[in-house]
Order: structure tokens, then sequence, then C-alpha cells
């Protein structure tokens, strides 16, 4: 009994070693449809945030009061949003999906942050050494300056065991006025998510 | 009989098939030793033609020996890349393969993956921390600090509060995230630093003091003690009477001036031996299969490192701030029991199986036949009763500090007498540099 139990362990290790090996598989999901793999920040995290930012950002009058007043849109440029969590995450995925709908929405312009001005500033400079023709030259000292800096944060708070955690993700993002530092708008996106690791598999 | 046929020719194919689970990759010792005489990219290449023999059940133990040679190497980017991989994959392990379990129970250890221990999971923080720090990537490297924050806690709750000699906590990583909220300087990092600093010395006069025979570096009292003339007045107080020889370096001093940390890797780290031994009982050998920790480095004497620019010389004494060695030993002895009630079960299991089976083929066949069948399953069984020997190879047997404060400007770099390199630091700048050794 004894050892026959012991070969049907040997053998059903065996079975499930060699079950393991299978061809790789790809499937093309909808950009919408969430897809939760290892319980990390991902894509859909993102698009959550970015949309809820969006939202809040076109229903609160700001763009409109500032135009009335100054009778052109206002200029806004994308600060740093850092990343006080403790995973690696790339904010700019949601700060361009902002950006992107902001512009769309034709209320705002948007200028170059401050990482995209090196490579400009570099092309205008060069072109004039020369070699470009002058009717079609960049004019220096023309930059538009920015009335608003969007700024923000991405903060967690992890609550774990071995093989399970609950992590609360919030992200900020404030729209401040460059001359004044008023906070002209606040948007803010919660996320909550629970892990399990299962103790066993295949 | 079909049957008993069966069963030996399933046993016979599948140690064929799981010959390649009796022991790990063997190239570590090479790579060891391209990465001592600075050969780091043939070091990569070798690890990296190798990969195959790493084999799917130790891919965690590919990526982080990948991750921390591209560290030696200086290719922080890359290293990280890796070190996150590795976190995935360890994060994939904590779930058990029922299968595998199963043939290690009937087999050996090496049908299991090899998941890492606790202490290795928190040094991939570590070394993606101090990666960070060496690109100056504060906002990252306190990611790191966060995350190593949240490991511990994990780690902890797995003991009782009052269980002794166990890994769970680690005050090098918290002096290391320490350091690195201080170079982010808000306001509000101060205060985690302050707190990260208070916990490492306490960690250090307890557990690490006790165990691993390691003080409180006299860098970590000294930025408590700066931060606390800042930040916490009482406290200030307080840490001046416990330590009153540890100087207080200003904190507007260092802020003005610029501060070099070397940590610098010394010797090769702890390697597992075979410390097995096989009994006779009843005509049957039973053999025993243990690993224990071999060290392969002993630390000679205090080392100093040294800047020195055309008109100033800044000096201090190399600190031990983690002895890998004994961590090392501390988290095997304390899965010792559980390693040793596997191995009995799974030797007893073995040995009575092989006595069995010889002993029916005798009775049935007679003496030769019998005899044979003996020595082969025999030999099977003493090949397949193997202790795990695998372990993390490429980390050093211990990690030095030393901090110096300077003046801004162009210093070349000595770790005694050796040049190691050469910064230019500006005024506020917190520069990481890193030395591995064998001295």
């Amino acid at each position: 009994m004894f050892k026959r139990t012991l070969i049907l362990i040997l053998v059903a290790g065996l079975a499930g070693t060699l079950g393991a090996c299978s061809a790789r598989q790809v499937k093309r999901v909808d950009v919408n449809k969430p897809t939760d793999l290892s319980g990390y920040w991902n894509d859909t995290d993102a698009q959550m945030v970015a949309e809820e930012m969006i939202k809040e950002s076109l229903s609160n009058p700001w763009a409109e009061v500032f135009t009335a007043k100054n009778g052109r849109k206002p200029v806004v440029i994308v600060g740093p949003v850092h990343n006080r969590s403790q995973e690696h995450i790339n904010t700019e995925v949601f700060t361009k999906s902002l950006e992107r709908a902001l512009i769309n929405s034709g209320k705002v312009v948007f200028v170059a942050a401050p990482e995209e001005r090196q490579d400009i500033r570099a092309e205008r400079e060069d072109q004039q050494k020369g070699y470009t023709d002058p009717a079609t030259m960049a004019a220096m000292g023309k930059e538009l300056g920015a009335d608003y800096m969007l700024l923000g944060s991405l903060n967690s708070v992890k609550d774990e065991v071995k093989r399970q955690y609950t992590i609360f993700y919030q992200a900020n993002l404030e729209l401040i006025d460059i001359e004044t530092n008023r906070k002209v708008w606040i948007g803010q996106k919660e996320i909550k998510k629970t892990v399990t690791i299962p103790r066993f598999g295949l | 009989m079909p049957f008993r046929k069966l069963i030996r020719i399933i046993a016979g194919a599948g140690c064929c098939f799981l010959s390649a689970c009796a022991s790990g990759p063997t190239v570590q010792p090479q790579i060891n030793y391209m990465v001592v005489t600075n050969r780091y990219d043939r070091a990569l290449s070798i690890l990296e033609k190798h990969q195959k023999d790493y084999g799917e059940r130790n891919q965690l133990m590919y990526l982080l020996d990948q991750g921390l040679v591209l560290h030696y190497a200086g290719k922080y980017r890359q290293s990280n890349e890796v070190f996150e991989k590795a976190k995935k994959e360890y994060d994939k392990l904590l779930t058990t393969s029922v299968s595998k379990e199963a043939l290690s129970w009937v087999w050996n250890d090496y049908a299991l993956p090899y998941r890492g221990e606790d202490f290795e999971r928190v040094m991939i923080n570590v070394f993606e921390a101090l990666n960070y720090a060496a690109l100056e990537d504060w906002e990252n490297a306190l990611v790191e600090a966060r995350d190593v924050d949240s490991t511990l806690r994990a780690i902890n709750l797995q003991y009782q509060p009052d269980q002794r000699n166990v890994y769970k906590e680690d005050a090098f990583a918290r002096m290391l995230m320490g350091m690195m909220y201080e170079a982010s300087g808000s306001s509000s990092d101060l205060d985690d630093a302050y707190i990260s600093y208070q916990k490492a010395l306490e960690i250090y006069q307890t557990k690490f003091q006790k165990l691993f025979h390691v003080q409180p570096p006299e860098i970590l009292k000294e930025n408590l003690l700066s931060l606390a003339a800042v930040i916490d007045r009482p406290g200030f107080r307080g840490f001046k009477e416990k330590f009153p020889d540890t100087p207080l370096v200003g904190f507007d001093r260092r802020q003005k001036n610029a501060e070099i940390y070397l940590v610098a890797y010394e010797g090769f780290g702890p390697v597992k031996a075979d410390a097995n031994f096989i009994v006779p009982v009843n005509g049957q050998l039973y053999k025993f299969a243990f690993s224990r920790y071999k060290e392969r480095y002993q630390s000679r004497g205090k080392k100093t490192f040294t800047a020195r620019e055309a008109t100033a010389q800044y000096s201090e004494p190399v600190e031990l701030v983690q002895d890998i060695n004994k961590l090392a030993e501390t988290t095997l002895e304390s899965r010792r029991l559980r390693l040793t009630a596997k191995t009995l079960v799974r030797m007893a299991g073995k040995g009575l199986l092989v006595k069995e089976q010889t002993d029916r083929l005798q009775k049935n066949y007679g003496d030769t036949t019998g005899g044979v069948a003996k020595v082969v399953g025999n030999l099977i069984y003493l090949y397949s009763e193997q202790a795990d020997l695998r372990s993390w190879e490429t980390l050093p047997a211990n990690i030095g500090m030393a901090r110096l404060v300077v003046q801004p400007g162009l210093y070349n770099l000595f770790f005694d007498e050796t040049e190691i390199g050469q910064v230019r630091v500006k005024a506020g700048e917190k520069k990481f540099v890193f030395y591995r050794t064998l001295k």
C-alpha cells in the first residue's frame, strides 16, 4: 500500500511536470477590457485615473472663467507628477491622456513640458546655424509662457501578509496659477484592490 | 508481474528524465572570478551563455545573479529591469506547485523551484535602491524604500513576536532607506528618514548585534544625531547621552558640502555544502542528506576610504554594516527542523521501497538478479537523495560602508591604498560609489 502510494506520487509528479509544457498563447483584447493578471498597477488603473481626471477637469469651469476674463485660452504646462507609491509607475500614461483630452476639447492650450523643451530648443538653435532657409526658420524668443502648471502625485498604502495584500492608490492632480500660486482645480482618483496569491497550484 | 515491470520501467525512465533534478547550475564560481578581476562583460556573457544550465526551476536564481552582476558592472538601469523581473518571479513562486512538491517528497528538493530566502528578497530592494542612488534618482529609490518597508512587515508577521534567532527585520536595509529619504530632501521625507534610522538603530542594537555580531555603525549614529538636532531636540539630547563619543556632523554642514558614500562588497558569500551520512540498517543503506553553509571569506582587518584632491584629503574607516555569511547561516538553521523532518520521511520511504522490491526480486528470480537489482536500486537511491545546495552565490560575504563629508570639488578615491575611481561633487550632492573587493 505504502509503496504503491509512493509510486503513484512519483507518476503524478512526472505528469504534472510534463503537463506544464505547452505552446505560448497570444490573444488580442479590447483596450477597454480590464485585465488584472498580477495585482500590480496596470493599464486598467492608469486608464481609470485618466478617465476620472478628464471628466473632472472638463466639468470644472476654470478654463471658461480664464477665457472670459482674458479673451484667450489658458496655456498649461505639465509638470512632474511624483510617484510616491511602492511600485515603479510611469505617471506619464495618465498625464498624456489628460493632455490629449483637454487639447481635443478646444478649451486649453498646452506647451511642451521641460523634458520635451530641450529637444525643441536644440532644433531651434540648429536652425539658426545657417543651414536652414531663413524664410522657414523658427524665430527665437517666441516661446509661449504658461499660465498654469499641472502638478500631482500618486500615493499608495499597502497592508500585507504573505500571499495576501490590500493596496490603496490615490492619484492627485492640481492645476496651479504660475503667477499667483492659486490652485484652480484639484482632481483625485482612488483605487483599492485586494490580491490573494494561491497557496497551491499545479 | 507486468504491473511491477511497468513500474520499474517508469521509475527508470523517470530517473533519466530527472537527472537534471540532482544539482543546480555550476557556473557561479567562474562569474565571481570574472567580477573580482573587473571583467564584467565577460561575466555577463558567461552568465547569458549558461542560462539554459540554470533550468526552468532556477529562473529566480538566474535573475538574481544577472541583476547583481549588472549592478557590479555599473549598468544600473539594466540591473533594475532584471531585479523587477526577479520580484515578480519571487511572487509567482509564493504559490507552491503541488506536483513539484509531491515529487520532492519522493525524489529530492531539486524538484522544487528555487524560491529564494526572505533576506534575499530584501536584498533585491537594497540593490535596486543602490542602483537608483547611483543614478541620483531619489524618487525611484524611495519607491524601493516603501516596498522594503511592507516586505519586512509581511516577513515579520510570519513569526511570533517573541520568536528569536530568525531573520524578521533588516537593520542595514532600514539604515540605507533612511539615507535615501534624507537624500530626497523634502520635510516629510526627513521625518521618514528619522523613523528609518531609529528602527535601524533598534534592530542593530538588539537582533543584529546578538545574532550577527554587527555593531550599530558610526554613520548611522552620526546621521541620527544630525537629523535629531534639526527635527527632534528632546530626542537629540537622549541620543547625545547614549553616544557621547559620536561627533555631531551638523545637518547644515552636510547640506552645504557634499557627501560621498562608499558601499564595499567584500569577499564571496557562503555556499552550501553536503553534510550527508549513510547508515546501514537491516541490510539496507539509508542516506541522510543535509546541507550546511561553508564560509568562503573572513574579513581581514580594518579598511579605510579616502578622498584626495590637490589641497585636501578626507578619510574614514569602512564599517561592517551587513554580514551575509551570518544572515544565510541563521536562515538555514531556522529551517533546519522542517528540512530534517522531510529528509527523514523521504529517506525512510525510498530506503524501504528499494529494500522491499529488491528482496522480492531476489526471492522470485534468484540471488544474481536480486544482487544486481540491489546494487542498481541502491545506486539510484543514493544518487537521488541529495541536499539542496542552491543559493545566491554571487552575493558578497559582507557589506561595508564609509561616508565622507567633503567640500565640492574633484576627488580621487581610494580603498586603503588602491585607487578605485574619481568623482566630481557639488554642494548638497550625495554620491554613492561602489567597490567589489576580496581584501
